[in-house]
């Protein structure tokens, strides 16, 4: 890889973005040059031609398979009418798989079945493992190469996420990190400092102040469902505590006495101090209703956020127990195995595109998804957006504090929705965490070992 | 006829089989349909049950009846089977007693009689996901509509979302409202083939509304009682859309229901084999069910 200063990066970016005015101007009668110059904003070196060195054109079309995280689908319109206007010889079709990164993931694997795939599929840190397993996904490194991709530029962890066996299966898209977010107006009512909760304990203090003057109905703090991932939020709190769902090695720990007070720490919250609740569908509706006062929230929808909050709105970094401990998630963007070389080709330049430095940084400020490229997070694309929105820089902040995900939830398939409603009955049932983490850990070490340990063979 | 008269053997023998051919001509496309996109999938996941699959990889294996015991031994398994029942027999029950009472009431001679019928039938051929999604406004514990009306009587929503308890009812009731307008419709249609001879008859012998209701209305209603039994309780044992938009099975698997659980083990868990295997257990009742309203209830039914 070679390696490329910021300087030289940055320098590129901003061709692409001149490129695209070029493009939107309608001048498309040179429809051979944009391909060869769009390759080097797509964060590479020069000197990438069509065709490339396999001799192999990209497709004239692909399909692009996305669930629109966060109602980001006029972001995502804007960013293919980018591309098409750097490459006017690949028409991008967008479709909308779904609902959720479960529908997309479901209706990709029924269009494996069905043989009706796209050329790029969306999978989230939950999903994208099971078709690595079942051997459906492309590997990603000989084509990263091909379209000359820094993969140095893109940010460590979040590019790390999508590594397996030493190969990289994805490419990270709408990346996010939980944030504490937390209605002002409120906090300077209840006489309390203009940031978030150091500790679950300050936290504790606070809520009790909060609680004390919130209407019938109305609560300090919010918990979500298994369908709006609590186990991902739940994934910061289990490891704050000091305990974890699972290791590496696929062996499920989240009956350990830390694994059990973190569990009833948050059923507490919910029923013994009562000033949490469990949003009944949607915690950002509720959080922008000014009916819960604070939440754990996904940065993904930040934008959203802000746009319709009715009063000033703070982000902070998760509060702290024994220790730190933040996720990182979202969504990263997948090529099939069973599809053209020629749509393999097309299907990276669109994902290098989309991910470049300059656009990276589009979709972040248009969105809330972090910035996925290092260049972009440091340098003057974003450095003047962060002034004007610091909500927004809590989570690149918080990235390098941030590890990788617990094998139980990500791995697992279908690991995210069993501990999910396992902590449901934590937090709806008032069941106590001693009994339900060995029901759930019966359950998700029954799918490792019939599903996973015979595939990879440890 | 002419022609015919030529080869009479022959003729004859075509006209004694005409009335088969025609018959075979007019069931051909349906027994086709029936067969690939009914028994055939019927069969095929009869088959199925007895593998372990996960839909995209080549190889099945076989596991013999190992999806079955596992599927027995299951606690979750019999809590979803008396979902099923429960569900079942709330929104047939009272799908049939508030339909036969609308229709008693849409056949007096009210005003505005037929905007009542038409408004009334319309929810049955609306789409399950957008009377989902209607509701679940309807329902909000502290925007909706059943929110406020409670909260004008003094009373606190229920949270209907989130409480286990709450959300079963939730999807009865609206079940049972898109439904109710297909037992009207059937018991409207009854109640007007009633012969009014056999009312002057009961009131001659000095019966009051009471006893007529009993005595002629319900008894010539039989049939009808009994072909909504039978059709209503294999589509609410089946039903789905209403419960995947509304609230996916949970909280907690209080309205996961057999065929829910068959959905989401095939697509969402992709496992073939347990889908398979709760299909076929969901089979298997249908058809004892089916067989037992047949056997032991039409004998009561009074055809006239």
């Amino acid at each position: 890889m070679t390696h490329i200063s910021r300087r030289h990066l940055l320098g590129m970016a901003g061709g692409a973005a001149a490129l695209g005015l070029v493009g939107c101007g309608g001048d498309d009668d040179d429809a051979e040059q944009p391909v060869a110059t769009a390759t080097q904003a797509s964060g590479g070196t020069s000197a990438a031609a069509t065709p490339t060195p396999r001799g192999i054109k990209p497709a004239a079309e692909i399909t692009y398979w996305s669930v629109h995280p966060a109602n980001s689908k006029a972001a995502e319109e804007e960013l293919i009418k980018r591309f098409q206007a750097a490459y006017p010889d690949i028409k991008v079709k967008l479709e909308t798989a779904g609902a959720n990164y479960a529908e997309v993931s479901q209706k990709f694997n029924a269009g494996l079945a069905a043989k009706q795939i796209p050329d790029v599929v969306m999978l989230s840190d939950v999903w994208w493992f099971k078709y690595f397993l079942a051997g459906t996904i492309e590997p990603l490194d000989a084509l990263l190469d091909e379209v000359k991709v820094d993969r140095s530029d893109y940010q460590d962890t979040l590019i790390k996420d999508y590594q397996f066996d030493g190969k990289q299966w994805g490419m990270p898209f709408a990346r996010s990190t939980p944030l504490f977010y937390y209605n002002k107006e409120k906090w300077a009512a209840a006489g309390l400092p203009d940031r978030g909760p150091k500790t679950w304990d300050e936290f504790d203090e606070w809520a009790a102040k909060l609680q004390a003057m919130a209407k019938p109905g109305e609560f300090a703090f919010t918990h979500v469902k298994g369908d709006s991932y609590i186990a991902w939020t739940f994934q910061g709190i289990i490891w704050q505590f000091g305990g974890r769902y699972s290791d590496e090695k696929f062996n499920m720990l989240m009956d350990s006495p830390e694994g059990i007070e973190a569990g009833n720490y948050i059923r507490s919250q919910v029923f013994t101090k009562k000033y949490a609740n469990v949003t009944a569908k949607d915690e950002k509706a509720d959080f922008l209703a000014g009916t819960t006062y604070s939440m754990l929230s996904s940065t993904g929808g930040l934008a959203g956020v802000l746009k319709d909050a009715k009063f000033p709105v703070g982000t902070a970094f998760y509060p702290e127990k024994k220790q730190f401990g933040c996720p990182t998630g979202g969504a990263g963007l997948c090529i099939p195995k069973a599809i053209s070389d020629e749509k393999k080709l097309a299907a990276m330049l669109f994902i290098a595109f989309i991910t470049n430095p300059e656009n990276t940084a589009y979709y972040s400020q248009n969105v809330g998804y972090m910035p996925v490229r290092k260049s972009a997070v440091n340098g003057p694309l974003m450095a003047e957006f962060f002034a004007r929105y610091p909500q927004f820089k809590t989570a690149v902040d918080q990235l390098p504090k941030t590890r990788p995900q617990d094998s139980a939830r990500v791995y697992v398939p279908g690991g995210d929705a069993i501990l999910g409603k396992g902590l449901e009955r934590m937090i709806l049932n008032n069941e106590d965490a001693k009994n339900v983490w060995p029901d759930v850990k019966k359950e998700l070490q029954k799918i490792v070992d019939t599903e996973i340990r015979p595939k990879l063979k440890i | 006829m002419a022609h015919a008269a030529a080869h009479p053997r022959a003729s004859g023998r075509i006209q004694r089989l005409f009335p088969y051919l025609l018959f075979i001509l007019f069931i051909a496309p349906n027994i086709a349909l029936l067969v690939l996109f009914t028994y055939r999938p019927l069969v095929e996941s009869i088959r199925l049950s007895f593998y372990d699959w996960d839909l995209i990889s080549p190889q099945k294996t076989w596991v013999g009846f190992e999806n079955y015991t596992d599927y027995f031994a299951d606690p979750t398994s019999r809590y979803i089977i008396r979902n099923t029942l429960v569900f079942t027999a709330a929104t047939v029950g009272s799908t049939m007693a508030i339909g036969l009472g609308l229709a008693l009431l849409l056949n007096l001679r009210l005003r505005g009689r037929n905007a009542a019928r038409t408004v009334l039938f319309a929810p049955y051929v609306l789409g399950g996901a957008a009377i989902g999604i209607i509701w679940l406004f309807i329902f909000d514990p502290r925007f909706g509509l059943v929110s406020a009306l409670l909260g004008r009587l003094g009373l606190p929503s229920p949270n209907w979302y989130n409480d286990p308890n709450w959300a079963m009812p939730m999807v009865i009731i609206v079940y049972t409202w898109k439904n109710l307008g297909y037992a009207t419709v059937i018991y409207l249609a009854g109640l007007q083939t009633i012969p009014r001879e056999l009312y002057e008859a009961a009131r001659v012998d000095g019966a009051g509304p009471w006893a007529r209701f009993w005595h002629v209305t319900l008894p010539q209603l039989s049939p009808m009682t009994f072909f909504l039994l039978v059709t209503t309780m294999l589509s609410s044992m089946q039903a789905f859309d209403i419960i995947s938009v509304m609230t996916a099975g949970g909280p907690l698997d209080a309205t996961k229901t057999m065929v829910y659980q068959v959905y989401e083990e095939a697509f969402v868990r992709f496992r073939v084999g347990d889908a398979s295997t709760v299909a076929t257990v969901l089979f298997f009742i249908l058809l004892g069910v089916t067989l037992l309203q047949v056997r032991f209830l039409e004998r009561r039914v009074n055809y006239g």
